[in-house]
């Protein structure tokens, strides 16, 4: 069965953003649709007034090319924000996302009634196609703020600090080899490798042998801070299958409880995995965002200079 | 499931509780690609700016290819500063940063009215950088602001024929010369039913011709108008003004030839009085080159006989001889005289003559001197070159069409007959089902070309290239 998150099994996406805009976004959503249709009527009155229509130059143009800039200023500073931390006149953070998502959105009205919904020379083009993807990677950034912490929470029982997962690994990693050694003695690259016949027939009835050779080739690769893709334990039912099989060898017996912790070991590792792949999609697309807005940021100055100027 | 390895309690033995002093891989990432967006493209304007030929990277849009050689030239249009603090307040559409003067320096932006209360800048209709387009097809609610209500946008008020005009078709009055019921002025009678009859007309060859529009009205060579009727091109073939040696001539072959020959010219077709003087010219010339002869020494065959002039009574030789003496100078001034009275007949007395197309309006008068008293005086045609003066219009645009479609000239018998469209022939097609082009400017015009002016034509061209680059 596929993974679903919770809220998922109903199955529509209007129950997602009914979820990511909750009632704490009612009154955001309600005066970003008020102030964003007044702005677009008074604009739109304004131009069927004004011969040949209004220009980014023209009173009402300036004016929103002001506001629509301000606005995305205003987005900006979310991340500002971050190194005063101390700030907290300035009101609670959660206010200011907020504000940087439907601000932020209100911003596209403005601009796009200054702009006298043209594109423009190739400066301006650029500005709208940066100011685009800023857009679309903020909506899409919205969305995995809501979805992949879920995720995680279902899938990652055992989260750990994201920046810490190589030194856990390292620490699991150490961990599965005492315990290794523990059963099969001190490890001797040479024994695990059969040169002839008698070599096979001494590895295939020594299970300490298999137990070695199978952890130096699947499990401690497994557990380096960096898996592998193609890593076979990554999968639960093959990892299952595995360590079953060790469990069953003759003189393993006694080992079964070790065994039994280096496959939790594993599930763990297992586990982080997931983990650090969720965490890239629920940050990755900070990447992009980030420095969109800013690259918007400069250009906007660039774009009011010589505007101004000319 | 919590981790059965990490227990809270022995936090130190699974994680390093410094991690958070040190930045994390994704963190440093970050922090690069911000700091390189922030370099870029500031690296990218500041180079925009060293480079004078990246100037258009800052255009609001291309300027037209009329204007092309001035992309460079920001300051050669953009004479003005943008008075930021004078746009952010209201009504400030008067602010422009390209002045009138600097569209002058090569258009002569002719005026729309004498009367027009305020005249917009040329930059306000003429939007720059938005391509040719958006640079000549000014929008329809630029003439709409003054023109749906004109009566304060006109010193002295709207004049009575003009009509306020919001749009077209619905918002725009019928064509003037309609409202006013005005009729053809052409003084020339002229028949167009009989001209477009379905069988033809009869020709001077004897074989029947079927006309078509197009062989009288010509459309000049931007297929815009119609060419002026001339009579020697659409006309003559057909109407002829001919005139006749009258008489009987035998005998000689060399005067029936130069009889012939007269014959095939007609009359020009000028006023009375020059066609009297041609004439007069044309029978002197050609009783010189034809004088007077007898045959042998019978005095009943001559050559020539003066028209009604009554036979000649048998002579005796010597009485003849003496007659032929006199004779000779008389019939050179006698044989011409008669000649022309007699064609000047035909051509300004008959209703074949030129009173079939031309109205005649008086004899002249006080010339008896000169001999023109008995001349008839007639009628300028007034044939109209242009009837909608205050628009323009392509005959090439529209030749998918018969003419009669908007001209029904198959109905048409009489001469003051307006034959032109009405505004709904217009809106059959100019409208937005249709989609014919239904703006103010296909049909006109803002600035008067009547009232051009010279430019300053100061400029040569080293100066005006100097002035380009700089």
């Amino acid at each position: 069965m596929p993974f679903r998150t919770p809220g998922w099994d109903e199955g529509t996406c209007r129950q997602v953003f009914a979820v990511l805009i909750d009632s704490t976004h009612r009154k955001w959503f309600l005066g970003t649709a008020i102030v964003g249709s007044l702005a677009l009527a008074v604009y739109l009155l304004w131009a069927a007034r004004t011969p040949g229509g209004l220009t980014g130059g023209s009173f009402l143009g300036l004016w929103y090319g002001v506001l629509g800039s301000a606005l995305m200023v205003y987005a900006g500073m979310l991340s500002a924000l971050r190194k005063v931390p101390r700030w907290t006149w300035l009101g609670a953070r959660k206010t200011w996302l907020r504000g940087h998502i439907w601000l932020g959105l209100l911003s596209c009205v403005f601009l796009l009634c200054h702009s006298g919904f043209h594109l423009g020379g190739p400066l301006e083009f650029s500005l709208w196609i940066i100011y685009l993807l800023v857009l679309v990677t903020g909506i899409y950034g919205l969305f995995m703020q809501w979805l992949m912490p879920r995720m995680i929470t279902v899938r990652v029982p055992c989260e750990a600090p994201y920046e810490q997962i190589p030194h856990i690994c390292l620490v699991m990693r150490q961990k599965a080899d005492d315990l290794v050694d523990a059963i099969c003695g001190p490890h001797d690259p040479g024994a695990a490798q059969p040169e002839n016949t008698m070599g096979a027939v001494q590895f295939a009835t020594s299970g300490k042998l298999q137990l070695r050779e199978f952890y130096e080739r699947d499990v401690r690769p497994f557990l380096d801070p960096r898996v592998p893709r193609e890593a076979p334990l990554l999968n639960p039912l093959i990892a299952e299958s595995r360590f079953s099989k060790v469990r069953a060898l003759p003189d393993l017996v006694d080992a079964r409880d070790s065994i039994g912790e280096l496959a939790r070991l594993c599930e763990e590792r297992r586990s982080l995995a997931i983990q650090t792949r969720l965490y890239f999609w629920l940050h990755s697309w900070l990447l992009v965002h980030i420095p969109l807005s800013v690259a918007l940021l400069v250009l906007g100055v660039a774009h009011v200079v010589t505007a101004l100027f000319y | 499931m919590p981790s059965e390895f990490r227990d809270p309690k022995n936090l130190a033995n699974w994680i390093e509780l410094d991690y958070f002093r040190r930045p994390s891989p994704l963190r440093r990432w970050r922090r690069w690609i911000i700091w390189g967006s922030l370099v870029l493209p500031l690296l990218v304007v500041v180079a925009a700016f060293a480079f004078p030929g990246a100037s258009t990277l800052f255009q609001a849009g291309p300027v037209s290819d009329a204007h092309s050689m001035f992309n460079e030239d920001c300051q050669r249009c953009h004479t003005e500063s943008f008075q930021t603090v004078r746009r952010f307040l209201p009504w400030n559409e008067s602010v422009r940063a390209v002045s009138d003067q600097a569209c002058q320096q090569c258009h002569e932006g002719a005026r729309h009215s004498a009367r027009q209360v305020s005249e917009p800048s040329c930059s306000s209709c003429h939007r720059e950088h938005r391509g040719r387009t958006e640079l000549v097809a000014v929008r329809d609610s630029h003439c709409t602001s003054c023109h749906a209500n004109l009566e304060p946008h006109r010193q002295g008020g709207a004049p009575s024929q003009v009509e306020n005009v919001t749009s077209f078709p619905s918002g725009h009055p019928e064509f003037g010369l309609w409202r006013r019921q005005e009729s053809d002025p052409g003084q020339l009678h002229f028949n167009h039913k009989a001209h477009l009859a379905a069988g033809g007309l009869l020709t001077p060859t004897g074989q029947k011709r079927v006309l078509q529009c197009v062989d009288c009205h010509v459309p000049d060579s931007a297929g815009r108008y119609i060419q002026p009727i001339k009579y020697e091109n659409h006309c003559a073939s057909c109407h002829p003004l001919s005139v006749q040696i009258v008489g009987e001539v035998k005998g000689d072959p060399r005067v029936e030839q130069a009889v012939s020959a007269f014959n095939k010219i007609p009359a020009p077709h000028r006023e009375p009085a020059l066609v009297r003087a041609v004439l007069r010219d044309r029978l002197l010339e050609f009783v010189r080159t034809q004088p007077l002869k007898l045959q042998g020494d019978n005095p009943q065959t001559l050559d020539r006989s003066v028209p009604r002039s009554r036979p000649l009574e048998m002579a005796t030789p010597a009485q003849w001889k003496w007659t032929l003496g006199q004779l000779n100078d008389m019939e050179r001034l006698l044989f011409p005289h008669v000649q022309l009275e007699v064609n000047e007949r035909v051509l300004f007395q008959n209703a074949a003559g030129c009173r079939f197309c031309h109205v005649e309006k008086s004899r002249q008068a006080g010339t008896e001197a000169e001999g023109l008293s008995d001349l008839p005086r007639y009628a300028q045609t007034n044939i109209r070159a242009r009837w909608f003066e205050h628009s323009r219009f392509s005959h090439q645009s529209h030749q998918m069409l018969n003419c009669t479609e908007c001209h029904s000239a198959r109905e048409s018998s009489l001469t003051r007959e307006v034959l032109l469209p009405r505004a709904e022939t217009c809106a059959q097609c100019h409208n937005s089902r249709v989609k014919a082009a239904y703006d103010c400017n296909t049909c006109h015009d803002y600035h008067d070309r009547g009232a051009r002016h010279e430019l300053h034509k100061l400029n040569t061209i080293e100066g005006f290239l100097h002035k380009a680059k700089h």
